[in-house]
C-alpha cells in the first residue's frame, strides 16, 4: 500500500511563496490503478513526483509499505525507485544514444544483473509490447507510439509494484493514444501492479478503477 | 553495465567526442609545445656548445698531464686538449710576426667545426680535418703580412712546419678576442719538437670534454675535486654571456607560450564539461528515476571520464610527437645541429599532470553537478544544471589554472599577472557583457527587423552570451599578450644585434694612423665607427694600501684602458657622477670589474701607465651592456689625467661579406694592425635569434589554431537551442538570409565586446609582464584597441556562422521533430 499523509508543497520563486500542494492525503491499494485528473498547473505532476519520491515534500509523509519514502534520502529513494517503481513519461524520456533493447535492459543492469540477464529481460518485454522486430533501433528511428511502447517495456522489466503515468498519451495522436493505453492498462492488469496516472483527459482517466481531481492544490474524490 | 559498453554508446552518440577531442587538444598541445620547446632547447644548448668546442671546459695556466685526467672520464665522455700561447714565427725571407698558436690535440673540436678557405679572405668551407703533424694552418692576415703562400715553411721555435691551410674560425675563438694575435694552428704532437712552450711559459691550456649529461658532471665533480684551483671549470652559460641570455629569453617566452596553451585548453575544456554536463543532465535524471544511486551515477562517470582521459593522453601525446615533429621539419633550415635529440620524459609527464588537473578542476564540477542532479527533471524540463556561471565553478577552474601555469612555468610573477588579467576579464566580462545584452540592446531604437532579431536572440542568451564574450575575450587576451610579448622579445634581440653592427675589430691602430685609417673605410664606403684610444695601466695601490707580487688576478692588475670626456653608448651610469671639469683626476669603473676588485666608489686607485703613476678617485660606476658587441673597457679615465705618450687605438667597422677582400689592401697598408674578425660570431648569434623567432611563431600559431576552436565549441554549445529557435521562427515566416544576417550581427557584436576586453586584460598582463621579465615599461599599443576588436568580430561572424549555418538552413519540420 502507498499512503500518502496531509502532504503540502511550496515553492518559493523570487520573493513570492506559491503553495502548490495544500494538505493532500491518499491510499493506493496493490493491484489498483488510480487518475489523478487536473488541469494544467493544478498540481498533478508535482503529487507525482512526491507519490514516485522523485522529490521530497514540504510537510507530510509518503510511505510505501514499511519504507517511508519522504524521510529517505535520495540514494535511498533511488534504490526504492529501481526495485519497487516503473515510470511512463509523457516526453518518453528514452536516452537518445541507446538502442530500444538498450534502453529497456538499462533499469535492470542498475539494479546490478548481468548483462545477458537484462537483455534476455528486455527482449521479453519488448516482444510483449510488439517491438521484436525493432530491437537495434534508435528513439530517433521510432515513431512517437512506438518510443512510448519503448518506455512501457522500459516500465515493467523490472516487475515493479507501483508503475506511474504522467500523460502518456499526451504527445500522441488519438489512435496511437488508444493503442498505448490499451497495452498500459492491460499490463498492468496482467501483473497485478498499482498503476498511478496522472492526466487532463477525462476518457483516459476513467479506464481507471477509480479517479480523483486535484484542484488549487487540493484532492477530491470523483468516483 | 560495462565500461566499454557505456563508453561505445557514448561515442556513438556524438556526446563524449567533444569533450574527448578537447582533452585530445590539451594534452597535445601542451605535451607539444614543451616537447617542442624542450628539444629545441636541446638543441640551442646544442648550438651554443659548439662556442666551446665542448660541453665542459677546464681551463688551467699549466698543461695537465695526461695521467691527472684520463682515469676519471668513463666511457662515455669524450676528451681533447688545446693549449693556446703566444710566439714570433719566422719566414725563409726574415720575415716575422708576434703569433697566438694553439696546438690542438686529434679530437679537437668536440662541438662545432672549424672553417677554413682556400685562399685568404676566400669563400669559407667546414672541415672535420686538422692539420697533419708537422704542418700548421695560419690566419688569413699572416699571408699578406708575412708574404707568404700556402705550401711554404715556417719556423716556430726549434721546429720547421709547413703551411698546409689556412684557418678562419675555431668554434672556441669567441671568448677571448681581444687578446688574440694572428692564429697559427698546430698538433699537439709537435709541441715536443718545437721547445717553445717550457716549465714557466705563460699558456692557456684546456681540457675539453664531451658526453652524455651524467658521466659529464661525473667527471667533472671528480676532475674539480682532484685539481682544486688549478683548474677553472667553464660551460656555455659561463663562457657565452650573450648566447646564455638569448637561451634564457627563448626559454622564459616558450614557457610562457606554454602557459598559455595550458589556459586555453583550460577554458576549451571548461566549455566542452559544460556541455557535457548540461546534455547529461536529462540522462542522470532518467538514470536516477530508474533507480541509480549517486554513489552509481559518479561511479559511471568516474569511470568513463577515467576511460576517456586515458585514450585522449595518449591520442594526445602522438599527436605531440607528430605536432613536434612537424615544427622541426618547419624549422629545418634554421637549427643547424642536425644530430639526434633525446625524447625527454618531461613534456610527457606535463601533459599527464595537465590532463589530471584539466579532470579535476575543468570537468571534475560539471560531474559532480551531475551526480547531484534532480530526477525531477523528468517531470521539470525546464530544470538546468548550469544556471550561469557558479563562484565554485569558476574558483575552481581559476585555481587550477594557477596550478598548471606554476607547474609549468615556475615563476609566480608570470602566473599572478596572467591570473589577475583572467579575473579581471571575468568578472568585468561577464558584469559588462550581461548589462550590455540585457540592457543596452533594448534601449536602441528598433530600426530593422534584423537588428530586433538579433537583439532579441541576444537579451534571450544574455547569459550563455556572457559566458561566451568570456571565454573568447581569455583567448583573445592570452592571443594577444603572447602577439605583444613575443614582438617585444624579438625587438629587443634584434636591436641588439642589427644587421649592421660591427664585425670587425681593429686594435693597434696608431694615432697618426687614424685619419688614415677613417680614410681608407671612407674610399671603400665602409661605416667608420669612432675610434677610441687605449692604453695599458697597472693598478699598484688601493687608497693606501700597496698591491704587492701577485696579489689580484692578473686580468685586474694589468687592463686596458680608455679615456673620453662623455658618456659612450651601451654605458649606464649607476652610482657617482660623470666626469666635472675640476682639479681631481677622475676614473669610471664598471661595476662587476668594481666587485671582482674590491673597490668602491670614493676610492683612489693608483695606476702605473708606461713611467707615469697616476693616483685617480674613482667618481662613478657603470652598467655595460656587453651583447651591444661595441668596444667597451673596464676602466675609463678623464682625458686631462691621462699623460701624454704612446696610446693605440681601437676601432670597429662593418664589413659585407662581399668585401671581405679588403682585408688583404688593409692589412698590406697598415702592417701592424690587428684585425678581429667577429661576423663569424655574430652570424652564430644571429642564427639562433632567428630560429627562436622561428619557433615562437610556430607556437603562436598552434595557439591561434587552440583559440579558434575554443570559438568553435563555445558555439556548439548552442547549436541545439538555436537550430530549434530558427525552425519555430521559420515556421511563423522569417526568411532564411534574415536568420542568417541576424546570426553576423549577433556574433559580430559578441566577437567586438570580447575584443574589447581581451585586449584590455592583454594590455594589463603586458604591463605586468614588461615590470617583471624584461625591466621595461610598457606604454601599450594604441591601434590593437581598434584592430583586435574588429578582427575579433569578422572572426566570430565567420566562425559563428560556419558552426550555426545549419542551425539556419535545416527545414523547420526536420528541426522541429529531430527537438
Amino acid at each position: 500500500m502507498l499512503i500518502a499523509d496531509t502532504l503540502f508543497k511550496t515553492v518559493t520563486l523570487g520573493d513570492q511563496t506559491i503553495e502548490i500542494l495544500k494538505g493532500i492525503s491518499l491510499e493506493i491499494k496493490p493491484g489498483e490503478s488510480i487518475a489523478i485528473l487536473g488541469a494544467s498547473g493544478s498540481g498533478k505532476s508535482t503529487l507525482l513526483g512526491l507519490l514516485a519520491g522523485l522529490d521530497t515534500p514540504s510537510s507530510g509523509s509518503v510511505r510505501h509499505k514499511t519504507f517511508s519514502v519522504s524521510d529517505a534520502d535520495e540514494d535511498a529513494r533511488a534504490l526504492w525507485r529501481g526495485n519497487e517503481v516503473g515510470f511512463v513519461f509523457q516526453s518518453f524520456q528514452l536516452l537518445p544514444s541507446l538502442t530500444a533493447l538498450d534502453n529497456v535492459a538499462l533499469p535492470v543492469q542498475l539494479a546490478g544483473m548481468t548483462a545477458s540477464e537484462a537483455k534476455a529481460r528486455a527482449l521479453n518485454q519488448l516482444n510483449r509490447v510488439g517491438l521484436g522486430q525493432r530491437l537495434a533501433h534508435f528513439p530517433k528511428q521510432l515513431s512517437g507510439g512506438e518510443q512510448q511502447r519503448v518506455a512501457i517495456a522500459r516500465a515493467f522489466v523490472t516487475e515493479p509494484n507501483l508503475l506511474f503515468a504522467d500523460e502518456p498519451t499526451g504527445n500522441l495522436d488519438g489512435s496511437t493514444g488508444d493503442h498505448v493505453a490499451d497495452l498500459l492498462f492491460s499490463m498492468t492488469a496482467a501483473h497485478d501492479k498499482s498503476l498511478i496516472l496522472v492526466t487532463h483527459d477525462p476518457a483516459l482517466a476513467h479506464r481507471c478503477q477509480r479517479v480523483v481531481r486535484i484542484d488549487k492544490g487540493l484532492l477530491e474524490a470523483v468516483t | 553495465m560495462s565500461l566499454w559498453w557505456w563508453f561505445e554508446r557514448e561515442w556513438r552518440a556524438g556526446e563524449i567526442q567533444v569533450l574527448f577531442l578537447s582533452l585530445v587538444l590539451a594534452v597535445a598541445m601542451v605535451s607539444g609545445i614543451s616537447l617542442f620547446t624542450d628539444r629545441l632547447t636541446l638543441r640551442l644548448v646544442g648550438e651554443s656548445t659548439q662556442f666551446l668546442a665542448a660541453d665542459v671546459v677546464l681551463e688551467a695556466r699549466e698543461v695537465l698531464d695526461k695521467t691527472e685526467w684520463s682515469s676519471q672520464l668513463s666511457s662515455g665522455v669524450r676528451s681533447a686538449e688545446t693549449l693556446t700561447f703566444a710566439t714570433m714565427i719566422q719566414t725563409a725571407d726574415e720575415g716575422f710576426a708576434l703569433v697566438s698558436a694553439k696546438a690542438v690535440s686529434a679530437n679537437y673540436p668536440l662541438r662545432g667545426r672549424l672553417k677554413t678557405s682556400t685562399t685568404p679572405f676566400g669563400n669559407l668551407a667546414v672541415t672535420g680535418d686538422l692539420p697533419a703533424i708537422g704542418e700548421v694552418w695560419l690566419a688569413p692576415r699572416l699571408f699578406p703580412l708575412l708574404n707568404l703562400n700556402v705550401g711554404d715553411l715556417i719556423v716556430l721555435g726549434q721546429s720547421s712546419l709547413r703551411v698546409s691551410g689556412i684557418i678562419r674560425s675555431e668554434p672556441d675563438a669567441g671568448g677571448s678576442m681581444f687578446d688574440t694575435a694572428p692564429r697559427v694552428l698546430m698538433r699537439f704532437e709537435d709541441l715536443q719538437s718545437t721547445g717553445v712552450v717550457q716549465a714557466a711559459s705563460r699558456v692557456s691550456y684546456r681540457l675539453l670534454l664531451a658526453g652524455q649529461p651524467a658521466a659529464l658532471n661525473e667527471a667533472r665533480e671528480a676532475l674539480q675535486a682532484d685539481l682544486k684551483d688549478r683548474v677553472r671549470v667553464r660551460t656555455v652559460d659561463e663562457s657565452q654571456p650573450s648566447i646564455a641570455q638569448a637561451l634564457d629569453r627563448a626559454e622564459r617566452f616558450l614557457l610562457l607560450a606554454g602557459s598559455v596553451g595550458v589556459l586555453l585548453s583550460g577554458v576549451a575544456m571548461l566549455m566542452a564539461a559544460r556541455r557535457f554536463g548540461e546534455r547529461h543532465f536529462a540522462y542522470v535524471a532518467v538514470l536516477k528515476t530508474l533507480g541509480a544511486t549517486r554513489a552509481k551515477v559518479v561511479q559511471l562517470y568516474a569511470s568513463l571520464l577515467g576511460l576517456v582521459g586515458l585514450l585522449s593522453m595518449l591520442l594526445g601525446f602522438a599527436l605531440a610527437i607528430v605536432l613536434e615533429f612537424a615544427a622541426v621539419y618547419l624549422l629545418q633550415d634554421l637549427i643547424e645541429n642536425k644530430t639526434t635529440v633525446a625524447y625527454p620524459l618531461r613534456p610527457f609527464g606535463v601533459g599527464a599532470v595537465t590532463l589530471l588537473v584539466c579532470l579535476s578542476a575543468f570537468v571534475g564540477p560539471s560531474f559532480v553537478r551531475l551526480a547531484g542532479a534532480s530526477p525531477l527533471r523528468v517531470l521539470r524540463q525546464e530544470l538546468t544544471l548550469f544556471a550561469g556561471l557558479a563562484p565554485l565553478d569558476v574558483g575552481l577552474a581559476l585555481a587550477g589554472l594557477l596550478l598548471l601555469t606554476q607547474f609549468y612555468t615556475g615563476n609566480w610573477i608570470l602566473t599572478g599577472s596572467l591570473l589577475v588579467s583572467l579575473v579581471v576579464i571575468i568578472a568585468l566580462g561577464y558584469t559588462v557583457a550581461v548589462l550590455v545584452f540585457r540592457r543596452l540592446l533594448t534601449k536602441i531604437p528598433l530600426v530593422s527587423a534584423l537588428w530586433r532579431l538579433a537583439s532579441a536572440t541576444m537579451f534571450r542568451h544574455a547569459r550563455a552570451n556572457g559566458f561566451n564574450v568570456v571565454m573568447f575575450g581569455s583567448a583573445i587576451m592570452l592571443m594577444v599578450l603572447l602577439g605583444l610579448v613575443r614582438t617585444s622579445l624579438i625587438d629587443q634581440w634584434q636591436k641588439q644585434l642589427p644587421v649592421d653592427a660591427p664585425n670587425h675589430f681593429v686594435i693597434n691602430l696608431q694615432s697618426w694612423e687614424v685619419a688614415q685609417f677613417e680614410e681608407f673605410l671612407n674610399v671603400h664606403e665602409l661605416a667608420v665607427q669612432g675610434s677610441y684610444p687605449m692604453s695599458r695601466a697597472r693598478l699598484t695601490a688601493v687608497n693606501t694600501r700597496v698591491l704587492s707580487g701577485q696579489e689580484g688576478a692578473d686580468r685586474q692588475r694589468e687592463t686596458n684602458f680608455s679615456w673620453t670626456n662623455t658618456l659612450p653608448a651601451a654605458n649606464t651610469l649607476i652610482a657617482g657622477k660623470w666626469f666635472r671639469e675640476d682639479e681631481v683626476a677622475e676614473v669610471s669603473i664598471e661595476r662587476e670589474y668594481a666587485e671582482r676588485a674590491g673597490i668602491a666608489l670614493g676610492d683612489t686607485l693608483r695606476y702605473r701607465i708606461g713611467s707615469d703613476e697616476l693616483a685617480l678617485v674613482v667618481t662613478s660606476l657603470r652598467e655595460v651592456d656587453w651583447q651591444s658587441l661595441r668596444p667597451n673597457f673596464f676602466v675609463l679615465i678623464e682625458p686631462s689625467a691621462v699623460p701624454p705618450g704612446a696610446a693605440s687605438f681601437l676601432s670597429s667597422f662593418y664589413l659585407p661579406a662581399s668585401k671581405k677582400i679588403v682585408l688583404n689592401e688593409l692589412i698590406s697598408r697598415f702592417p701592424t694592425l690587428t684585425v678581429l674578425e667577429i661576423d663569424l660570431i655574430i652570424k652564430q648569434l644571429q642564427g639562433i635569434v632567428a630560429s627562436v623567432s622561428k619557433a615562437v611563431e610556430a607556437v603562436l600559431s598552434l595557439i591561434v589554431v587552440a583559440g579558434v576552436l575554443v570559438l568553435v565549441m563555445g558555439v556548439a554549445g548552442t547549436l541545439a537551442e538555436r537550430t530549434h529557435e530558427n525552425a519555430v521562427l521559420k515556421v511563423f515566416g522569417a526568411k532564411g538570409s534574415t536568420l542568417a544576417l541576424a546570426v553576423w550581427v549577433e556574433f559580430a557584436t559578441i566577437g567586438c565586446i570580447a575584443g574589447l576586453l581581451g585586449v584590455g586584460a592583454a594590455e594589463l598582463a603586458t604591463w605586468g609582464i614588461y615590470q617583471t621579465m624584461f625591466d621595461g615599461d610598457y606604454r601599450g599599443v594604441w591601434w590593437l584597441w581598434f584592430i583586435v576588436p574588429a578582427v575579433s568580430a569578422g572572426l566570430m561572424a565567420c566562425v559563428g556562422w560556419l558552426s550555426c549555418r545549419h542551425s539556419v538552413s535545416v527545414e523547420p519540420v526536420v528541426a522541429l521533430r529531430e527537438n
